[in-house]
């Protein structure tokens, strides 16, 4: 078995790379495959939370690189679905713990017994980047419709392009709002595809749904009245190779919507 | 000769130069001489010699031996007929009533306070140069270590022992059931009721792991090692311990503070904790399965003493952000291979 390895960056801090990875993770483990999440943000880990399984962490990555455990111990299973692990980063060390090449080898070896592992990259593009990206064969670049995140997003293009390793890269614009859009109050998706000129994997709507799970400790996915949480099964599906339309986020959510979005949609058939 | 009573804890004891070790290094303490001494027993058997050799050690001290408390019938009858006072420790049966709204396994209230006799025993620093203080620790935390020294000319540790443990005995048990409610964790199904498990029952729980992935335990524990004997050093720390702090010492630890989650706690002797315990914490780290982890909130992601691992019940990592204005002290010790708490009254 050769599993992909897929890192999952952005550059800037805060646009959600670790609920992206968190919910791919567990979508992409619902349907069947086995999955390994692996958090190298060494000193200010986060997604062993997400997932709510920070009781659970014994060994950490540092652990396995330094060798006071093997690989297979520092495994966590999740609480849920036998199919996914996290190998979690260590809260008490910094990115040097960990060298690039050593991440490759843990991306390589686990590779073996596993169809997908998704590498949560930290902010930045200094030693925690580097290290994220050795081992990867694909990325998923996480930003926002703001134009900070775009800019850094780009940079990451920039960078990722530089690697032969990494043979595709896909965009997924996060914390999409409609509504703004359509006051022209934020960039529209596809104002920033056009900017980044870059594939598309996944819109996902703002969803307050997000903040409730992160503090339960449970991904939006397992959550089925979710629009967040379907995108996220959506885009799980794209990285599985099927081809499922974009979602339509823009749902209404008062009676009052619901009856002039579907008299509109009369209208224009 | 003062008149109050000074009881000496020798429940951890099984000989009787363990005893007169003990016994001597509580009499470094000035407090404790002229005074009538009190002393708590294991259930060993003493003979008249053993118990005329501690007399005249007491009686060295200018104090005078007030009562021997034991289980033993054997040193009873020896006392009784050399005219010593004999009290009979009162046990509670420590398996019933287990709070089950905490989430912690926890067992009623442990009436024999051996608590204040582990901090005379080892609290007397003797070498307080903090030498096991791992490096970077030992710079942020170098004031703590010359203020650890100052308590040593006065005698401090043994008081904080016999008082502070002792005491928030009052409203705290009552409060307790009340103080938890907002606490319940949102999916409390039966399997994390037993939440206290053990390494082993952590390694049987992944058994279906190894047929899979081959084998997937979660802490080894050190079998091979020999078992370290403490030293009986302890660092006092008067911080808040933050995330990816870690503070590791060969000794005692006593933090006065809460230790947030992230943080990590290593001690080869006991963990104390005058605050919230919210992060984890290893105490008898070289195998001491006799360490014991006290706090005034116990709230620790994960509880290991020597090779025992014990986790938080799931779903309950939100208290850790409020901080309660309740305390309920809590003290987790190794019962039959397993990590319990108990209240501390």
């Amino acid at each position: 078995m050769t599993g992909s390895v897929i890192v999952i960056t952005s550059g800037k801090g805060g646009v959600g790379k670790t609920t992206t990875s968190a919910n791919i993770g567990t979508a992409l483990a619902k349907d069947g495959n086995k999955v390994v999440l692996i958090d190298t943000d060494i000193g200010l880990r986060n997604l062993d939370l997400l997932l709510g399984l920070e009781n659970r962490i014994v060994y950490t990555i540092v652990d396995v690189v330094e060798e006071r455990c093997k690989l297979k111990q520092a495994l966590v299973k999740d609480k849920k679905n036998p199919n996914l692990c996290l190998l979690a980063a260590a809260q008490t060390r910094d990115k040097s713990a960990v060298t690039a090449e050593q991440l490759k080898d843990i991306c390589d070896t686990l590779k073996e017994d596993f169809d997908y592992i998704l590498v949560d990259c930290p902010a930045g593009i200094e030693q925690g980047f580097q290290n994220a990206v050795a081992g990867a064969n694909e990325a998923i670049v996480v930003t926002t419709p703001e134009m900070s995140a775009i800019r850094d997003a780009d940079r990451i293009i920039g960078l990722l392009e530089a690697k032969e390793e990494v043979e595709k890269y896909r965009l997924l614009v996060n914390r999409v709002r409609p509504n703004l859009i359509k006051t022209n109050d934020m960039m529209s998706v596809e104002d920033v595809v056009e900017i980044l000129s870059c594939d598309l994997i996944g819109i996902i709507p703002e969803d307050t749904g997000v903040i409730t799970s992160t503090n339960k400790g449970e991904p939006i996915v397992n959550d089925e009245n979710s629009l967040a949480g379907q995108a996220y099964m959506n885009v799980a599906k794209r990285i599985q190779g099927e081809e499922v339309p974009f979602l339509d986020i823009d749902q209404p959510k008062t009676l009052v919507e619901k009856i002039k979005k579907f008299f509109s949609k009369k209208v224009k058939a | 000769m003062n008149n109050d009573l000074f009881i000496i804890d020798l429940t951890g004891c099984t000989n009787t130069g363990e005893i007169i070790t003990n016994v001597s290094a509580a009499f470094e303490v000035p407090d404790s001489r002229e005074r009538k001494i009190g002393l708590k027993l294991s259930d060993i058997s003493l003979n008249q010699a053993q118990i005329l050799s501690i007399q005249s050690l007491i009686a060295s001290y200018a104090s005078e031996l007030d009562y021997i408390e034991t289980p033993n019938e054997a040193t009873k009858n020896m006392c009784e007929n050399m005219g010593i006072k004999v009290q009979t420790p009162l046990f509670v049966d420590k398996y019933e009533q287990p709070n089950e709204q905490i989430g912690f396994e926890i067992a009623p209230k442990d009436t024999d306070s051996n608590a204040p006799s582990d901090m005379q025993g080892n609290g007397l620093p003797s070498d307080m140069g903090g030498n096991g203080v791992s490096e970077t620790f030992a710079q942020e935390f170098s004031s703590d270590i010359a203020q650890a020294s100052e308590f040593k000319g006065n005698g401090l540790p043994s008081d904080m022992g016999g008082n502070g443990l002792n005491m928030g005995g009052n409203g705290i048990s009552d409060n307790n059931g009340n103080g938890f409610e907002e606490f319940k964790p949102i999916d409390f199904n039966e399997n994390e009721k037993q939440v206290m498990e053990t390494y082993k029952k952590a390694y049987d729980e992944n058994e279906e792991d190894k047929q899979t992935w081959e084998e997937v335990d979660y802490y080894a524990p050190p079998t091979d090692e020999p078992v370290v004997v403490d030293s009986k050093q302890t660092i006092y720390v008067t911080q808040t311990l933050r995330s990816g702090q870690v503070l590791e010492f060969d000794g005692n630890i006593v933090i006065i503070g809460d230790c947030h989650p992230g943080s990590e706690i290593k001690a080869t002797g006991d963990i104390t904790v005058w605050g919230v315990l919210g992060s984890i914490a290893h105490a008898g780290m070289k195998g001491n399965r006799d360490a014991k982890i006290r706090a005034l909130k116990m709230n620790a992601v994960q509880l290991r003493i020597a090779n025992c691992y014990s986790r938080r019940p799931d779903g309950t990592n939100i208290p850790y952000i409020i901080k309660s204005s309740v305390f309920t002290p809590e003290e987790a010790r190794i019962v039959d291979d397993s990590i319990v708490l108990f209240k501390i009254n």
